[in-house]
């Protein structure tokens, strides 16, 4: 299996991207609805150290294309550096 | 060269894939190519949706199945059709196969452990629903398929979940998006090591408790001693005592699901779906999986008599 890790493709990999490369002390939870046909629905939560600091919602179908793939980049520029910060 | 080293690999009669519904699609485009498909108006809408998406210009014409699975299978079936009929819930589809001109394709998706012999054309079915692997399906035939390119992200987040809404949450992945692929090594092995027999036999004590013990509702049907039970499956008479049933379990941590919810194009089709609407609007189905035993049965009969006490 490829690894996600190297860089999210399209909006649809945002969840695993991020999963897979969040720094230690983060986390990224789905809220996936448990409805029939509710596949394009989607609920990202990330938190650090239990905390919630960000959170994606929405439908796939109706997000500008591209527009988590920019998040997930940015969210793991941001936290990334700030991780190394800490260190 | 009569005797060497480098000889050609064996060939079994089996094909494996990333999911059903990529067995599925690749009989429907690479093996069958029909102009026409009949579904059953009662199925699982992934088959619904592999065709929508995949197969654009194919025709999809539902055929009626009743309260008690009996399918009213088309009267003509021409060289360049494929009907597709299901063996539900593991038991073994009996209602006599038309004589056909065209293709007849066999689901076994719920009943791959029956003890059932093939009548199709050929049989196809995803391993997910029955055994504890992350992705997989197959078909009952020797196929060379040149796989599609997949990061398998929905196998690989099966594989790191700790709980169900990863797992939920692979689902919506593969819903949304599937390619035509190989199963995965871990899936493929799990398969392979996999105790049939026991499987079989747990699953078949699970439901044999349920349908003893459980008080309120009715079986859909019997399982024959050859079958290996998916779910059990309860009828109740009104959705509003099913429904309240379903929410207490819920939130007693029993998670039970509805077969299944109308997909919107066979309520579009010009199709008798009466006995279809009934069953999604009646029908609870419990798991039985092997993975539990019969405390864990007993635990949801107590619930279902606490919600029946409560309730009367």
């Amino acid at each position: 299996m490829s690894s996600p890790g190297h860089g999210p493709e399209s909006d649809f990999e945002f969840y695993c991207f991020l999963k897979a490369n969040l720094p230690k002390g983060y986390e990224i939870i789905a809220e996936p609805q448990t409805s029939y046909y509710s596949e394009w629905k989607f609920c990202y939560q990330v938190y650090f150290e239990n905390q919630l600091i960000k959170s994606y919602a929405g439908d796939f179908r109706q997000i500008a294309p591209g527009s988590l793939v920019h998040a997930a980049e940015e969210l793991l520029k941001e936290y990334g550096v700030r991780r190394d910060n800490r260190k | 060269m009569i005797i060497g080293s480098k000889l050609p690999p064996d060939r079994v009669e089996r094909t494996y894939f990333s999911s059903g519904r990529a067995a599925f699609s690749f009989l429907v485009g690479e093996v069958v190519k029909p102009r026409k498909v009949y579904l059953p108006a009662f199925t699982c809408w992934s088959l619904v949706s592999a065709l929508e998406r995949r197969f654009p210009k194919i025709v999809i014409e539902f055929y009626p199945v009743g309260r008690n699975l009996e399918c009213r299978y088309p009267a003509h079936v021409a060289q360049d059709e494929l009907l597709v009929f299901i063996h539900y819930f593991g038991f073994e589809n009996t209602t006599p196969r038309p004589t056909i001109e065209g293709t007849l394709l066999e689901d076994w998706s719920h009943s791959y452990l029956s003890q059932i012999t093939p009548t199709g054309d050929y049989v196809f079915g995803s391993y997910r629903k029955i055994v504890k692997v992350a992705d997989g399906g197959f078909i009952n035939h020797y196929f060379n398929p040149i796989y599609e390119p997949s990061k398998k992200l929905d196998t690989w987040l099966r594989f790191e979940s700790r709980d169900w809404r990863d797992v939920r949450e692979a689902e919506n992945m593969i819903d949304r998006e599937w390619h035509l692929a190989d199963i995965s090594s871990q899936s493929l092995a799990i398969l392979l090591r996999s105790n049939d027999d026991l499987v079989r036999q747990k699953r078949r004590a699970n439901e044999a408790f349920l349908l003893a013990e459980l008080k309120v509702g009715t079986p859909l049907l019997r399982y024959r001693a050859k079958e290996c039970p998916l779910l059990h499956n309860r009828l109740f008479d009104s959705t509003q005592a099913r429904d309240s049933l379903r929410a207490f379990l819920a939130s007693k941590g029993v998670f039970t699901s509805i077969h299944w919810p109308t997909h919107a194009a066979v309520k579009r089709a010009d199709c008798d779906i009466e006995d279809v609407l009934w069953l999604e609007a009646h029908i609870l189905s419990i798991p039985v999986s092997h993975d539990y035993g019969l405390n864990d049965m007993e635990y949801v009969v107590q619930c279902v008599d606490s919600w029946s006490r409560a309730a009367s």
